[in-house]
């Protein structure tokens, strides 16, 4: 044992130095950082055609450390769906924009010759759930998964789908793990934090 | 006058109880339609990773037929690389997918173009209809091949009913005559020809297994069979009895109902059974065990002869025939064989989950659809690997007592398929599945989590903190004192955290664990996904956990998706027979780690792969897949373990004795080729690593640990969180050097 705590003093010395360091560090990087954002959102301003300036995106991400582990994930849930009436009118607003998103350039993170297939798909998810069938949307979007599974864009779509359908604790999940494959698609990134948050703090107003 | 009414009251409660268990049990065990399970559908489009001759061997599965001008849904034709198919009609769960006639063009085992055959219009995508890769009786955990009464030969009937139960067709369910009758035939045998109990006692007392011979199970059993027949046709009673009773043993599985006999020990279907063959399964009726063929073959001869006897006696079959079959020999297989499915340990999985997951009243619906996650191609390429090399050796290795098995599973990452199960040395032998019921120790497969939870303390711990790997000795709350020591027994004094798994050194890993505290690596172990419950005893830093290769598979899945687990899954839908779904198992995740420290272990297990224990997977694989991998070896050499994960695929291997001999097998020397045969073999797609954000690289001086100066020659460059890589630059100097000694010695 003697040993064990001679390192861990030994440890401690170096981070004390380090921390100094480290602190003059994080500012350089701080403003290398910001550099790199504003960049970045000019390119989504003229990708996405928004007016509006994007304001750095919240730091919004799942509370891992003091999460349970959520069993529900392993039983598999009925399919029973109701076709709406009518389509909701704002939810259509929310679709188009998502189309636009997936649409826009470059949405595809692998191998363009696979761009096509996930178009299809994709065309299918949102006639799905135009019709108000969110579980066979969610099914084109795992076929879609299947052929590019580190599409970002495609978690986050299927993240959007789950909280549309009340299933919180799964959004905020895709939403952490589009953002883990989102590099640095700062709108993106942005987009899934705006679900955490608001899984977040439904979480909070029901406590 | 009131104990009298009190005890026929009692009498009367107690035989509707009766009645209660006995129709459960029967109705529960009647067989009806079984559910049909089916492989993934195999999804075709332009840049898909597939070879013309994978291909091709989908279509042969799918039983699509090889004719020159393709016409008809389910025809095709080959010229080289060039596919013409006309796909069938099948109606998934989620959408129909419509018969197309199409040009496919493959070139270096990839898709090159498809195109619609009439009007050339370039197809995105096309789904064609899945195989079928079995039928099972959901709500059974037992398989069985199902007969029904006119698949079953008569001469079987007429056995059955003249060698066990005379006056089947006239008595009640219990016979007097039959006991008096079976009494004089034993009389004039000179020993037990019959037995006195009818067809319908001997159901019963098959549905409640159980040996006990006593008067009171007796008087149930008669009882039951009353009931029994008061509820239903003779004949209804005799089809549950030809697919229930015990007809042997193979392994842990037993043997029940003559259809699965059938195919067990002669491996022919039930109906084309010549007639010695019948009279051999009839004769086994008697005594599973003491009559088996494969191990008694006189006392089987001499019993089927008997029967054969009783035929010709009978009527049944004419002298001459009898004498024909007497003369035969026993004709069973060598070795049992299963039969009723190619992928026996899969289907144990879709089984498995199937009951765990859906309510038994949808299980028991007739003819189920179940939509599995299975990769036909994935299964054969996995099962070629693992039968070649686990051959070779075993060649050195195998013995009386016990041939070396193995066991393997095959992931996809970020959907959680498992896309291949191998149970066994044997792939089609539906016996002990080993890749979900051999618990063996794990070995240093354990290292990963011991090393996540040190690093998911970036301010204590980085990929190049140095840890002590000298001589260390634990006293254990026993009292006892624990060393433990490296594979190599040699001691590597300060080494970088990242190259103490990497080499997996046993001292430093201890030493590690010790400090960051068993309680929180058993937090790590459940977050990844182990269920079992795990003693926080020191040993279990080195392995000494015994897990499944599926639980294996599960922890290092979690590793893969950088800290999402997916419980991982076999089934995706469940239809009914009408084709409406029942339910499904969507893809599922849950964020339950930071995904930086699982990228810098995923890094060192890369490491491992590229320089460490792993290296030799870099003699079969490309160099430029980038694998991360960790190699596992339990005491004594008994068990061989490899785990890895590369582009969007995870395996596991497992290697060892079922009796537990040591195998002389490291985790190198043995399930690595495994698992490098098998991923040399199956396509693996190559994935963009997606770095973490906070995330940033660093040279490092390995000597001391910290940031590489300009002088150092063994600089590395290493992940590390923001904020935790060390800032103090090493000179690479002498009188450094001469330092970092000095201040080791001193400890």
């Amino acid at each position: 044992m003697n040993a064990c705590l001679l390192k861990e003093g030994d440890l401690g010395q170096q981070h004390r130095l380090a921390s100094l360091f480290a602190a003059s560090r994080l500012i350089v990087n701080g403003i290398k950082e910001t550099y790199r954002f504003v960049i970045a959102a000019v390119i989504v301003v003229v990708m996405v055609g928004c007016a509006s300036t994007p304001e750095t995106p919240p730091i919004s991400a799942p509370d891992i450390a003091n999460a349970e582990i959520d069993d529900s994930i392993r039983r598999p849930v009925p399919v029973y769906e109701f076709p709406e009436n009518e389509p909701d009118a704002a939810k259509e607003g929310l679709h188009a924009e998502q189309d636009r998103i997936l649409r826009s350039p470059g949405y595809s993170n692998e191998s363009t010759s696979t761009s096509r297939t996930i178009l299809a798909l994709l065309d299918r998810a949102s006639q799905q759930e135009k019709l108000g069938r969110p579980e066979r949307a969610a099914a084109a979007l795992e076929r879609a998964l299947r052929i590019e599974p580190k599409n970002a864009r495609l978690w986050h779509r299927l993240a959007v789908i789950r909280f549309e359908q009340g299933q919180y604790v799964q959004a905020e999940s895709l939403a952490a793990k589009s953002s883990a494959l989102a590099a640095g698609d700062w709108h993106l990134k942005q987009k899934n934090a705006e679900i955490i948050q608001q899984v977040q703090q439904r979480r909070a107003y029901l406590r | 006058m009131l104990s009298g009414i009190l005890m026929s009251a009692a009498f009367v409660a107690y035989v509707m109880y009766l009645d209660y268990s006995i129709r459960s049990q029967f109705e529960g065990k009647r067989w009806s339609i079984p559910a049909r399970v089916y492989a993934r559908p195999l999804e075709l489009y332009p840049g898909k990773q597939i070879s013309a001759d994978q291909f091709e061997n989908e279509l042969l599965i799918l039983a699509y037929r090889k004719i020159k001008l393709p016409k008809r849904a389910g025809h095709y034709w080959r010229d080289g690389g060039r596919f013409y198919v006309v796909t069938r009609d099948f109606i998934f769960w989620d959408s129909p997918e419509v018969s197309v006639p199409m040009r496919v063009s493959i070139r270096d085992n990839h898709v090159i173009s498809m195109n619609h055959a009439k009007n050339g219009d370039s197809l995105p995508l096309v789904r064609l209809d899945p195989a079928t890769i079995g039928r099972i009786w959901p709500s059974h955990s037992e398989d069985r091949v199902l007969v029904q009464l006119d698949e079953i030969p008569q001469t079987l009937k007429k056995a059955l009913v003249l060698v066990e139960d005379r006056n089947f067709f006239s008595h009640k369910g219990i016979s007097v005559r039959s006991i008096f009758r079976a009494f004089l035939a034993n009389l004039r045998a000179g020993g037990t020809v019959q037995g006195g109990s009818t067809l319908t006692q001997q159901l019963v007392k098959n549905f409640f297994l159980s040996n006990e011979r006593t008067l009171w199970r007796k008087f149930n059993e008669a009882i039951m069979a009353l009931l029994l027949e008061y509820h239903y046709e003779k004949e209804e009673i005799l089809e549950a009895y030809i697919n229930e009773i015990y007809l042997g043993q193979d392994g842990r599985r037993a043997i029940h109902g003559f259809g699965l006999a059938s195919r067990f020990y002669f491996d022919k279907s039930l109906k084309n059974l010549d007639t010695h063959e019948v009279a051999l399964l009839v004769a086994m009726v008697k005594g599973a065990s003491y009559y088996s063929p494969r191990r008694y073959v006189k006392r089987a001869m001499d019993r089927r002869n008997l029967v054969i006897q009783i035929l010709s006696e009978q009527g049944e079959i004419s002298e001459k025939e009898a004498l024909l079959a007497k003369a035969r020999g026993l004709g069973v297989t060598q070795r049992a064989k299963s039969g009723i499915t190619s992928y026996p340990a899969f289907m144990d999985l879709v089984r498995r989950q199937l009951k765990r997951d859906y309510r038994e009243q949808d299980l028991n619906s007739e003819g189920l659809q179940v939509f599995t996650t299975l990769d036909p191609i994935v299964q054969t390429e996995s099962e070629k690997a693992l039968v070649k090399r686990v051959n070779q050796l075993a060649k050195s290795r195998d013995t009386e007592e016990a041939i070396l098995q193995s066991a393997s599973v095959v992931v996809s990452i970020e959907s959680g398929e498992v896309l291949s199960m191998i149970g066994g040395r044997n792939p089609r032998f539906a016996g002990f599945n080993r890749a979900l019921d051999a618990v063996r120790p794990v070995g240093s497969l354990v290292k990963p989590a011991v090393y996540l939870t040190a690093l998911s303390r970036p301010d204590q711990y980085t990929l190049a903190t140095l840890i002590d790997d000298s001589p260390l000795t634990l006293q254990l709350e026993s009292g006892e004192e624990w060393t433990p020591e490296n594979f190599d027994k040699k001691s590597h004094g300060l080494v970088p955290l990242y190259q103490a798994l990497a080499n997996s050194y046993n001292v430093s890993t201890a030493r590690l664990g010790m400090d960051v505290g068993l309680p929180e690596i058993i937090k790590t172990f459940k977050r990844l996904g182990v269920e079992r419950q795990v003693k926080p005893y020191p040993s279990m830093l080195l392995g000494a956990v015994a897990l499944s290769p599926w639980e294996i598979a599960q922890v290092y899945h979690t590793l893969a998706t950088g800290g999402f687990r997916t419980p991982l899954r076999a089934i995706t839908a469940v239809l009914t027979a009408k084709g409406e779904p029942l339910q499904r198992y969507p893809l599922s995740i849950q964020q339950v780690l930071d995904t930086a420290p699982v990228y810098l272990v995923n890094y060192a297990m890369r490491i491992a792969a590229r320089h460490g224990t792993g290296r030799a997977v870099y003699n079969v694989l490309p160099n430029d897949l980038v694998i991360a991998s960790k190699t596992g070896t339990s005491n004594d050499l008994r068990d061989s373990w490899f785990a890895g994960f590369a582009g969007d695929k995870l395996g596991v291997v497992w290697l060892g004795m079922d009796n537990n001999e040591p195998t002389g097998l490291t985790g190198a020397s043995g399930a690595l080729r495994v698992w490098a045969d098998t991923f040399k073999n199956i396509d693996i797609a190559p994935s963009v690593e997606s770095i973490p954000q906070n995330i940033e690289m660093v040279d490092i001086d390995v000597k001391t640990g910290l940031r590489g100066g300009f002088r150092c020659k063994e600089n590395v460059e290493l992940p590390f969180i923001m904020g935790s890589a060390p800032v103090e630059v090493s000179s690479c100097s002498e009188r450094f050097g001469g330092t970092m000694k000095w201040l080791k010695e001193l400890f």
